[in-house]
């Protein structure tokens, strides 16, 4: 058909013309489509991540099929669906992100709450007036031992975090752990056991939304003048934070980024927020409240295809990270 | 015989004599919530401890557990480490039918008591330097009132109570 010098130049035009047709086209429905909103219950897309993030949801499941009635989510309130836009595309929640800020929920949202953590939870129960959730913390635990410490007595009953937090369904897990592994200087161990805790939350507890927390910065200098527990850095706790939102990802867990609305300029905990350089004071503890309560996402959102069975989504990492 | 009667009149005395001790000896003072305010300024403590409401201390010394309604506890003042140390003040003043029921308070007495041991239990390995002023905690009812107090100067906090008893 394009024989010839003028032939071959004929087709190289033609060939360039398609494809900037196609490439303006993409980029005009993009500009085109509403920016969704974000918020509690809220679906919202990220670009090109959701992508990937379809195809990990619904491995094996074929076409995504977003919840019933909510043809239109992510393109908008009120908003048609485009018309070249496939019919039954999901808005995929971006579990690599911290959760968006919403409208704040009242306290009676923390009603059907668990609360697994350190003494830093523990503060956070106490202080911050949520008056609500349950307790299951412990001093000094760490992601390392919340399978075999029997940390909590029940009538009597010495249970683990775990084993408590089986003893009845909750709506909602938030787990706050990894200011006492900072001195066990092992971040893969570290990573690895905060997967196989995810896993065994989500056994327990299959219809809860499970909010993981990351780590909430330290004042050093408070440190050192008090307990002077110098493993305790913010250099290697961002190491964890950065581990923690692996997780997330890895696991299809709601991120918190409790560390951004707590840091300084100076890369700390401010001076005022704690007495002793890690637990919060009562004010810290009421603007950690208003993070989580703002902070919210709905199970629905998370999963449209029901939540994902206890290490279905480990690829990446070792399968020893699931346990049985 | 005469003896006899002198070993009986000796014994009436005494008797009387007893009698009218119990009857001047004034009842403790109950505790009042300005209590705890005086043991700070006395120095009772090492830092600045931080405020609890009612809802958080009912919860917190786990009263529910020990019979008792949230109506009950009609006052408290109550502040407490927000996790530097150990210490902590509180004093709890019951109404109602609860506050005048001895066995009730007994009850609220219990409830400290167990709660202190649970804080033994959970910082003997994670502040063992607690672990003394904790050992040393002091609950006391009076009335329908009681005092927990972990001080970090047992001393100073005790002249306040003195002096808020006087």
């Amino acid at each position: 058909m394009f024989h010839g010098s003028r032939g071959r130049w004929t087709a190289v035009f033609l060939l360039v013309s398609i494809l900037s047709l196609s490439w303006v086209t993409v980029k005009v429905r993009s500009a085109l489509l509403p920016v969704p909103p974000e918020g509690p219950g809220m679906a919202y897309l990220r670009g090109e991540e959701t992508k990937d993030q379809s195809e990990d949801l619904t491995a094996g499941q074929g076409e995504v099929q977003p919840p019933s009635g909510e043809e239109t989510k992510g393109e908008g309130a009120g908003q048609p669906a485009s018309e070249e836009e496939p019919k039954g595309a999901a808005a995929a929640y971006d579990f690599s992100q911290p959760a968006p800020e919403g409208e704040a929920v009242d306290n009676s949202y923390f009603e059907d709450a668990a609360f697994v953590g350190d003494s830093r939870t523990d503060g956070f129960l106490i202080y911050s007036g949520i008056g609500r959730g349950k307790n299951l913390t412990s001093n000094g635990l760490s992601i390392f031992q919340l399978k075999e410490k029997k940390a909590l007595t029940i009538e009597g009953k010495k249970y683990t975090l775990l084993e408590a937090l089986a003893l009845e369904q909750y709506s909602k897990v938030y787990l706050s752990l990894g200011v006492n592994e900072l001195g066990y200087y092992d971040d893969e161990g570290f990573y690895l056991s905060y997967c196989q805790a995810i896993d065994a939350i989500r056994a327990v507890q299959p219809e809860a939304v499970i909010y993981i927390q990351n780590l909430i910065p330290l004042n050093e200098g408070m440190i050192a003048q008090t307990t002077g527990r110098t493993y305790l850095t913010n250099a290697h706790l961002r190491v964890y934070n950065e581990l923690i939102q692996k997780v997330a990802e890895e696991k299809q867990v709601v991120l918190l980024d409790l560390y951004s609305s707590f840091v300084n300029e100076d890369g700390e905990l401010p001076a005022e927020g704690s007495k002793d350089g890690v637990h919060l004071s009562k004010a810290y503890c009421q603007q950690w409240l208003a993070y989580l309560q703002t902070h919210t996402v709905e199970f629905e959102t998370l999963y449209p295809d029901g939540a994902p069975r206890t290490g279905e989504t480990d690829q990446g990492i070792e399968n020893g990270s699931v346990i049985e | 015989m005469k003896r006899k009667w002198i070993i009986a009149g000796a014994l009436a005395c005494l008797l009387a004599l007893t009698a009218c001790q119990g009857k001047n000896d004034p009842a403790p003072t109950p505790f009042q919530t300005d209590l705890v305010q005086d043991m700070v300024e006395a120095g009772g403590f090492s830092e600045t401890l931080e405020e609890l409401d009612g809802d958080t201390a009912f919860a917190l010394y786990k009263l529910a557990d020990y019979g008792l309604v949230r109506e009950d506890l009609t006052e408290c003042a109550v502040l407490r480490s927000s996790g530097a140390t150990c210490e902590e003040a509180a004093v709890l003043i019951f109404g109602g039918e609860k506050g005048g029921d001895a066995e009730a308070m007994t009850q609220v007495g219990q409830a400290l008591k167990d709660y202190v041991q649970s804080q033994i239990d959970a910082n003997t390995d994670y502040r063992p330097a607690e672990i003394p002023k904790l050992e040393q905690a002091l609950v006391e009812r009076r009335g329908d009132t009681l005092l927990l107090l972990v001080a970090n100067d047992y001393q100073a906090a005790q002249s306040a109570i003195d002096e808020s008893s006087r």
